[in-house]
This record gives C-alpha cells, sequence and structure tokens, in this order.
C-alpha cells in the first residue's frame, strides 16, 4: 500500500489548521443564549461545529449516515444538556467532540456483533476506470482496518489530528491532556498504523 | 516512555501543514529520515481517511432536528417543580407558612397524599424540598432522595389509577421491555414510533421516564433517558481515571467509591452513572462476594406481605408485569454493556416478596388481545401465563376484544384459566 509522498498534507488534509481559533472565547457568551434556546444563536453554533464535529465522526466510524447521526445527536443533546443546567461550561467544541467520541463509542458498541458492515467509500465516478475503482476500494478498507486496529484513544487523537484538522494545543484541549502527551499519542498511533497497514509496497 | 522520535515527528507535520512535501521534510532531517519516512506514510494514509466534504444536506437535515429539538424542548410542559423559579429562602419560607396556616397533621394528612393537579401537590413538593434542605447528613439526604423519587412512582401509579392525564417524569428500573410495553418501576410504560430513547437502556438499569399518564392506565412515553445501571465484571485494569471492567472502560472521578483493596482480577459489582453527554462515570465500585447457598432470610413477623392491589387497569398491568419481570429474570439476562450482568438489588427484595400471601387470586377483566401465541399472551398490556389447560373460546388473534379469567400464581406470574373472544 503507497501513499505518494509528493503530496502535501494541504492536499489531503483540507480541515488542517496552523493555529487555534479564537471560538472558545465566542462560546461563552453564546451559552447563555443557547440555555434560552434561542434559534438564531443555536443555528449560528449549530453551522459553526458541525462541519468539525460530522468530519470527526466521519473519520471515525467511515460511514458517512452513521456519522451524520452521531453529529446531529451531539447537538440535541447538547440542548437537552443546557436545558437540564449542565452541559459546556466554556467550550462547546470540547463539548461536541467529546460527545460525538462517547456516541461513536455507543455505535461501534451497538454494531458489535454485526459480521460486516458498510464503508464509506468514495463512490466511483461515471467514467472512473473500474479497475482503479477496485483497486481503490479494496486499499480504502485495508486502510480503514488498519485504523480500526488501533485503539480507541489512538483512534481518538488522529481523527482529532488528520480528521478533525486541529492542531497540537487544540487537540491537547479537546483530549483534556497537555501536549506532549499528545505528541507522545500521536507517535504511537501513527506507528501503530504503519505497522497495521504493513510493509510499504505491500 | 516518550520516544525520541515523537517531537521531530512533531515538527515534520508542522512542516507538512506549512504545505511542504515529504521529500522536503525528510531532506531537512537527513539523520533521522529512516525512521521519519514510515510514520510519515502513515501520516498521509491517516489523512485519506476523512470524508473531503461535508455533504450540505446533512448539515441542513442537522439543524432542523436541533432546531426543531429546540421548539419540543421550549414547549414542554414544566416537571412538578411549581415553585422552580422561587428563589430557595421563599420556598423554605413558603413551606413554613404553609405548615402553620394546616398544622402539622392537617400538612401530612392532605398533602401528603396528594398527586400532581391536586390543589396541595405544590405544599407537598415545597415540604419535600424544605426537608431535603434541612438534612444535616449526605446519607440523610441521600434517603430523603430515594424516598421522594420513589414517592413520584407511586404518584404516577395513583394518577393511573385515576385514569388521569398529566404530563409527568419519574425515575425508576426498567423491569421488562416488550415490543410495545414496558415495565419501569412497576408502571406499563407504553412505548410508540416516536418515544425517544437516550443510551442503550436494558432491564435492570435506572432511567428517567418523560411522558404522559394516561386514562387507560398506562404511561405514553416521549422519552427514556438511561441513568444508571449496575455491572457484573472482572476488573481487566486499573487506572487513576479509569477501570476496566470485563472489556468495558468506565472513568472513575473523585466522588467515586472505591471499596478498599480491590485488585486486578477481583470480580466487582460497579454502579455506573451514565451523564448527558453520554459518558460514563462509576459511581461505586464493590467486591462481588459470589453468593453462598443459604436460604433466604424469612421476612421478619411484624413486616406485611406486599399488597396485590386491585382491579384498575393500571394497577393490575403494573402488578403483573411486575411479577412477569420477575418470573423471566434469568431469560432477561440482566445483561449490560459489554456482557456484564447486571442486576438490581431492590428488585430482587421485591422478586422474594412478591409470590406471598398472594395464591388462589382470581381477576377477571375484559382487554385487546396485543400479543398471542405460545406460552405467553398480552391482553390490554397484561401478560399471561397460557398453558394446555387454558380454555381458549372462538380463536381469539391480535386485535380482538376478549375476556379473561386469571389465576395468581404462587411464582407471581398470571396463568390464564379462560380467554373468550367477545363479539
Amino acid at each position: 500500500m503507497v501513499y505518494s509522498t509528493s503530496l502535501t498534507a494541504y492536499d489531503l488534509w483540507p480541515g488542517l489548521r496552523a493555529g487555534p481559533d479564537s471560538s472558545m472565547t465566542q462560546d461563552t457568551d453564546e451559552l447563555s443564549s443557547l440555555r434560552r434556546l434561542d434559534p438564531h444563536t443555536l443555528a449560528s453554533i449549530h453551522d459553526r461545529y458541525f462541519p468539525e464535529v460530522y468530519r470527526y465522526a466521519a473519520y471515525r466510524l467511515g460511514d458517512a449516515l452513521v456519522a451524520e447521526d452521531v453529529a446531529s445527536e451531539a447537538f440535541v443533546r447538547l440542548l437537552e444538556s443546557l436545558r437540564a443546567g449542565a452541559g459546556p461550561r466554556t467550550s462547546v467544541r470540547s463539548w461536541l467532540i467529546g460527545t460525538a467520541n462517547h456516541l461513536v463509542h455507543d455505535h461501534f458498541r451497538t454494531i458489535y456483533q454485526r459480521p460486516e458492515r458498510e464503508l464509506d467509500e468514495r463512490t466511483a465516478g461515471e467514467n472512473d476506470d473500474p479497475h482503479e475503482h477496485l483497486e481503490r476500494s479494496e486499499r480504502s478498507q485495508g486502510l480503514r482496518r488498519a485504523f480500526e486496529s488501533l485503539t480507541p484513544e489512538q483512534q481518538h487523537v488522529l481523527a482529532l489530528r488528520f480528521g478533525g484538522g486541529y492542531n497540537l494545543e487544540e487537540t491537547a484541549d479537546l483530549m483534556r491532556k497537555n501536549a506532549n502527551a499528545i505528541k507522545a499519542l500521536q507517535f504511537r498511533a501513527l506507528a501503530a498504523l504503519r505497522r497495521a497497514l504493513g510493509t510499504p509496497g505491500a | 516512555m516518550t520516544d525520541p522520535l515523537s517531537d521531530p515527528l512533531q515538527r515534520a507535520l508542522e512542516s507538512l501543514a506549512q504545505g511542504r512535501t515529504v521529500e522536503q521534510v525528510l531532506a531537512a532531517h537527513p539523520d533521522l529520515a529512516s525512521g521519519l519516512r514510515p510514520l510519515l506514510e502513515a501520516a498521509l494514509a491517516a489523512a485519506q481517511l476523512g470524508p473531503r466534504e461535508v455533504p450540505a444536506g446533512a448539515m441542513a437535515r442537522s439543524r432542523r432536528r436541533a432546531l426543531a429539538r429546540a421548539v419540543g424542548l421550549k414547549a414542554a410542559s414544566p416537571r412538578p417543580a411549581p415553585f422552580g423559579l422561587w428563589p430557595r429562602w421563599a420556598l423554605a419560607a413558603a413551606a413554613l407558612v404553609v405548615v402553620l396556616g394546616l398544622g402539622l397533621d392537617g400538612m401530612s394528612t392532605a398533602a401528603a397524599q396528594s398527586l400532581p393537579g391536586d390543589i396541595l401537590y405544590p405544599v407537598k413538593i415545597v415540604s419535600e424540598e424544605l426537608q431535603l434542605r434541612l438534612a444535616a447528613q449526605p446519607d440523610d439526604r441521600l434517603n430523603l432522595e430515594a424516598l421522594y423519587s420513589q414517592r413520584r412512582v407511586d404518584e404516577v401509579a395513583g394518577l393511573l389509577t385515576l385514569g388521569r392525564e398529566l404530563p409527568l417524569s419519574f425515575h425508576a428500573v426498567v423491569q421488562k421491555m416488550g415490543p410495545t410495553l414496558w415495565t419501569v418501576g412497576g408502571i406499563p410504560v407504553r412505548i410508540v414510533p416516536e418515544t425517544r430513547m437516550v443510551g442503550e437502556i436494558l432491564t435492570g438499569m435506572t432511567i428517567e421516564v418523560d411522558g404522559l399518564t394516561q386514562a387507560d392506565g398506562t404511561f405514553l412515553a416521549h422519552e427514556l433517558h438511561l441513568e444508571s445501571f449496575d455491572t457484573l465484571g472482572p476488573v481487566t485494569s486499573i487506572a487513576p481515571d479509569e477501570w476496566v471492567i470485563g472489556s468495558v472502560p468506565i472513568a472513575i472521578d473523585a466522588e467515586t467509591w472505591i471499596e478498599p483493596e480491590i485488585r486486578v482480577g477481583d470480580l466487582v459489582l460497579v454502579r455506573v452513572r451514565v451523564l448527558e453527554d453520554g459518558s460514563r462515570v462509576a459511581e461505586s465500585i464493590l467486591l462481588f462476594a459470589p453468593p453462598t447457598p443459604t436460604p433466604p432470610p424469612a421476612r421478619p413477623p411484624w413486616t406485611a406481605a406486599p399488597q396485590s392491589p386491585k382491579p384498575t387497569t393500571a394497577e393490575a398491568t403494573e402488578t403483573e408485569e411486575a411479577a412477569e419481570t420477575e418470573a423471566s429474570d434469568e431469560e432477561d439476562g440482566t445483561s449490560g454493556p459489554g456482557g456484564a450482568a447486571t442486576q438490581d438489588s431492590g428488585e430482587d427484595e421485591d422478586t422474594e416478596d412478591e409470590p406471598e400471601g398472594t395464591d388462589e387470586v382470581k381477576d377477571e377483566f375484559t382487554g385487546v388481545v396485543e400479543e398471542a401465541g405460545g406460552g405467553q399472551w398480552i391482553v390490554s398490556g397484561r401478560v399471561l401465563q397460557v398453558t394446555a389447560a387454558t380454555e381458549i373460546r372462538d380463536d381469539p388473534v391480535v386485535g380482538d376484544t376478549v375476556k379473561v379469567v386469571a389465576f395468581l400464581q404462587p411464582d407471581g406470574t398470571w396463568w390464564a384459566e379462560k380467554i373468550e373472544r367477545e363479539d
């Protein structure tokens, strides 16, 4: 399995950002409005974070439909938690990603006994060469299997770094760890993925 | 434990993020290239796993769902906390005024018997608030909370008996789960396609039930929310912030009560609380001693046998469903997430109590067949054992109205002596 090393991360990693954004401070101001179930605030927060939550879920799950369900459920739970007097205190994003992580766990627990599950593959274009499509599909499935062989925490960190495009500090915030711990975890996750993928060219 | 490559890897990933290629990055670190190359290749592979785009339709659907839920939450009927917006001191003062006005005896006999919707019901709630506030010890407070939680369940049962329709919520243990009817804390809970489930709910778990009491003696569930459950299993690993029980990781926090000297391999009983965001935290972890083959304790002579009230639909259903649950505890498997067994000691006590003094109790009622066939029928939510000795007349099928004659059995189940279709 070969991945071209001439590509930059930007080619494959569209969500990548170089530095932290200021959305966490905005959250605090909006939370009180969201607690009152203000529809404008809700729509604004939803549209701001849905892409991140969806990307994270889709990365973890490899299934677009389930990812949509998980991302959507995270927002519903946000509302219910806030209404119950709980929910995020400062960072809506951290809370949503954390909830999506739990929902992904729950999903896998639910389908644990299912022998096979559909993998999310980029659908073949109308003019795609069938052989090329098959090869790409097999490679995608192999990659997905390798990813799923990682521990949940390793999957979590890769989903945040490479699926969500969060930088080191943001990932540390989201996982409630320090940056050094994330570096070590990221190293172990990539090393494990490399081992699971097999030797280059295999 | 930190690998010497973890820092260079991070710097290499940052270089990639700035637009350099892998070859360019490796060329800048020739001494580390052999170690970094496979990791960067894995990073490129990892970057291919995610979706390139977020479907606009998915986002629109999710936004609609969230907004609809917000509308629903806003429109939801208030819970039985009529003075929820009052300051705490005002609650206490109001309770005091009411208590003084009615006199303590008047309070206990009038307000304490009230149900949601009654004029005096707010007095009861305020009085409970006051007692909770005055509880000196945490244990006292916990005991009161448990008592009041059970009161809410009893109030639902009371409203079902009276056939009143009111939006309410209560917390109780799931005793039986059928396709359309569950038993939760002895209350027959109607499940409809619109019923929303939050969490993976199984028999033996404690849930919050939000819904509506109905005139037919059932509680129509709008939402079922998993709150806590017990899980039994071996300790696989112990860490400061997480234990693994069997194969299930469970978070530990500062309030988790852990019995001393538990080690890996020990069998433990864990009370797990499910938080609003779906995460699970252990409330307590206790060593589980294997049961010894001792006879069950005899009922103390001063305690009365539990009643099996009749004859309203709600109560009848409640009794039978509970009995059915108890009879089928083994089948239900009391199986929790990860395959670990679950149980609730409170329910076990009921199981021991239920059959005593209930022989030869006969009930006749008319209802609609909801499930038929095999050894078990459900008629208007009531579960009936059907044997070869049961007399079945006029071939009733699901949907038919039938007249039933049933007897309560020593094991707590109801055996149908006769089921007859009514024209």
